[in-house]
């Protein structure tokens, strides 16, 4: 690691610029060496406490840095003079004087136990403003240092409430001298270590009559309305909203445990207004009495949050102290939280009321227990006659009741007489019934079986109609063929007669060539033989 | 003896390196509060990260008009938050000069420039260039990004699980880290 050649070169930082550049030359290799030297410088600037110029050196020795902000460093210092510890806050650069001065009237003119006090103020070489040190000492003499709300977590739901409410007393103190905070975090309160007060610091922020930055805030706190109040003509009513909100976030800290809006340089996102707060970051819940009030510190709408921080003490000091709050308007509310801050004298109360109510009941009772019994005398003795003659009506009913039973038992056995009837009239249809269903089973089977004889039929039907249309098919070719073999036998005969015609032309040229051959032959028999041989060449 | 201009030399490195210190430190620093100029500086980061810078970047010198590219981008923000309500006459705000937005947008690039760097640290690796590496550079790395992320030192004592003194320790070796990364490359070389 750096330290050895760091510390080893920070031992050579008093030597003298020439004794350097001649280790550069004999020892180690330049570039090693060049960087360790950058090591030593930053290590260097980094530890140093810085100077606070000729006439801050010359009064204040700075001890210890406490914090680091983006602009400034907070110092714990001595005062030399009168030989006391304060805390400085050291600007970076020399366009801090302007703001040093500014801080320091802003937060020089408030007087409150709840806001830090600025005892000086230095805009020199170096600029930084002299405040009162939060610190306490312990029982052993040893000076403890405050830290912020931040760093220190309340140790209670009351305790955080409580700071909260101190917080308010002391910007209430601010607005009344037109100091507006702008940058109430739990970061910017610090808290005392022994009595555990809580004192507001950072006005660097703050707007007033010595002028403001247009915007200011911490990411996570910012009122909704943060980017709107500048050169506003009811920027004094907005402003005084911004740091009621700046309360409502701090308590939502010191609650929760995290801060009401997202922590980024998103700005919308930052602005959004915090979800509702259930439980603490213990996971407690919270009163729904400080929900109400958290929810109006942190309402969106400005105009709907309290008026003044002193509204905000107010509240909290009532939450605290169980009094009744702007929310608890209920009588039986009211009633409650009076019991809860003064439990003796409510339990006497109860007790006493309770005791008389007691007495007046007993005394109640005794008279009614009177009214009773004469109405209970009253009412015996016209039970008493209503039983005489609800006795004569027994007497008569019982009479009754015997003639009754005696119908009864005739009626009894005329109906045990018709029930067999019935009986056997019954049992007689059954078997009817028995006998029809037997039937109609039988004629039910019949059917299936004609009606598969039908089927049968009728699929013969169907037989019978396609082989009667081939007949008829058949027939009529046949017919055709009929006629045309008798148009052929007519032809045949109109042939052959044409044939019989010639034919006997044909015998009536053979017989006239025969009788022509007979006469030949007769003149020259071989000349005879050859043309009978070849009667149709003769043709 | 030191010739008067090699005392120049080195009195002028010694004050760029200054100036590379407080800028790395206080873009390092938990920024607890803002003012309007960090506002401003926030919207210009984002006026980087929405890539503009980088085309302005490619083109010639004369052409390139900072003022009015971030300037356009502040007001355009600045009139959507002004949707969401009732906001601030945009006359009333006095943006920036050039300079001034000049400074802003090398500081926003610095921004990126640490965030990348912090990166690297957070995967277990220092920057070859530096000749003294940091010994627990994951450490130091996940210390920088919570730090970055707006937690104190002890929140992120408490999230890394350390003490508070190893906390600030890893912190300011880490910011040194930077500091000196950031030196070697502007050029910076002792004596």
């Amino acid at each position: 690691m750096t330290s050895g050649l760091v510390e080893r070169l920070a031992a050579l930082a008093s030597e003298p610029r020439e004794r350097w550049r001649a280790l550069l030359e004999d020892e180690l290799d330049p570039e090693t060496l060049q960087q360790a030297l950058l090591w030593l410088t930053v290590e260097h600037a980094t530890d140093a406490a810085p100077s606070l110029g000729a006439a801050g050196d010359a009064r204040y020795t700075l001890v210890e840095e406490l914090d680091r902000g983006a602009t400034a460093a907070v110092w714990q210092a001595e005062d030399r003079v009168l030989e006391r510890v304060v805390a400085i806050k050291l600007f970076d650069d020399a366009s801090g004087a302007d703001r040093a001065i500014r801080e320091a009237r802003v937060a020089g003119d408030i007087v409150s136990d709840h806001v830090v006090r600025i005892l000086d103020v230095h805009d020199g070489e170096r600029s930084f403003i002299v405040m009162e040190l939060v610190a306490e000492f312990d029982e052993g003499g040893i000076r403890r240092l405050g830290r912020p709300a931040s760093e220190t977590r309340p140790s209670s739901l009351h305790e955080a409430i409580d700071w909260v409410r101190q917080a308010a007393l002391g910007i209430h103190e601010s607005h009344l001298r037109n100091v507006f905070h702008r940058d109430l975090n739990p970061r910017n309160v610090l808290i005392t270590p022994i009595s555990r007060r809580a004192q507001i610091t950072d006005f660097g922020l703050a707007a007033s009559r010595h002028g403001h930055c247009l915007w200011g805030g911490t990411p996570g706190y910012m009122a909704p309305e943060a980017l709107a109040v500048a050169g506003d003509e009811n920027a004094r009513d907005r402003l005084v909203a911004i740091d009621i909100w700046g309360l409502g976030a701090f308590a939502y800290d010191l609650i929760a445990g995290r801060a009401p809006c997202a922590r980024t340089i998103e700005w919308e996102a930052a602005l959004e207004a915090p979800p509702a707060l259930q439980r603490t970051a213990n996971g407690e819940p919270v009163p729904a009495a400080l929900r109400r009030v958290l929810a109006r510190l942190l309402d969106p709408e400005s105009l709907k949050r309290y008026r003044s921080a002193r509204d905000v003490a107010d509240e909290l000091a009532a939450f605290l102290t169980s009094r009744p709050t702007s929310f608890d308007r209920g009588r039986m509310r009211r009633a409650r939280l009076w019991s809860k801050r003064n439990p003796r004298v409510a339990a006497t109360g109860l007790v006493a009321l309770a005791l008389t109510g007691m007495v007046a009941v007993a005394s109640a009772s005794l008279a009614s227990l009177r009214d009773d019994h004469q109405l209970l005398v009253t009412e015996l003795e016209a039970r008493r006659g209503e039983r005489t003659q609800l006795r004569r009506e027994a007497t008569r009913i019982r009479d009754e009741l015997a003639t009754t039973e005696t119908e009864l038992a005739a009626r009894t056995t005329e109906l045990a007489a018709l029930e067999r009837s019935l009986a056997d009239q019954r049992q007689l249809y059954l078997d009817v019934l028995a006998a029809k269903e037997t039937a109609l089973q039988r004629a039910s089977a019949e059917r299936h079986l004609l009606l598969g004889q039908l089927e049968d039929l009728d699929d013969d039907r169907l037989v019978a109609e396609s082989t009667r249309r081939l007949y008829e098919r058949f027939w009529a070719a046949s017919r055709g063929e009929a006629e045309r073999a008798t148009r052929e036998r007519v032809r045949i005969q109109a042939e052959r007669d044409v044939a019989r015609t010639e034919l006997a032309a044909i015998t009536v040229k053979l017989e006239a060539v025969q009788r022509e051959l007979a006469h030949v032959q007769s003149a020259a028999p071989h000349e005879a033989d050859a043309v009978a041989d070849h009667p149709l060449q003769t043709d | 003896m030191i010739q008067p201009e090699q005392r120049a030399v080195d009195d002028t490195m010694a004050a760029q390196f200054e100036r590379i210190i407080r800028r790395v430190k206080r873009s390092m620093n938990y920024r607890g509060s803002y003012s309007t100029q960090d506002i401003l500086g926030s919207l210009v980061a984002r006026w980087v990260q929405s890539g503009e810078w980088q085309r302005l970047k490619t083109l010639p010198e004369p052409a390139r008009q900072i003022g009015p590219s971030v300037r356009r981008f502040l007001l355009d923000r600045l009139d959507h938050l002004r949707i969401r309500g009732h906001r601030i006459e945009l006359e009333t705000l006095e943006l920036p000069d050039d300079n001034t937005l000049t400074e802003q947008v090398e500081l926003a690039e610095l921004r990126c420039w640490l965030d990348l760097q912090i990166t690297g640290l957070e995967q277990g690796t220092c920057d070859p260039r530096i000749k003294l590496p940091l010994s627990q550079p994951l450490e130091v790395g996940r210390a920088l990004r919570l730090l970055l992320a707006g937690q104190t030192q002890r929140q992120i004592a408490d999230t890394l699980e350390m003490s508070l003194g190893l906390v600030n320790k890893r912190i300011a070796e880490g910011t040194n880290y930077l500091i000196v990364l950031q030196g070697l490359e502007h050029g910076i070389t002792l004596p």
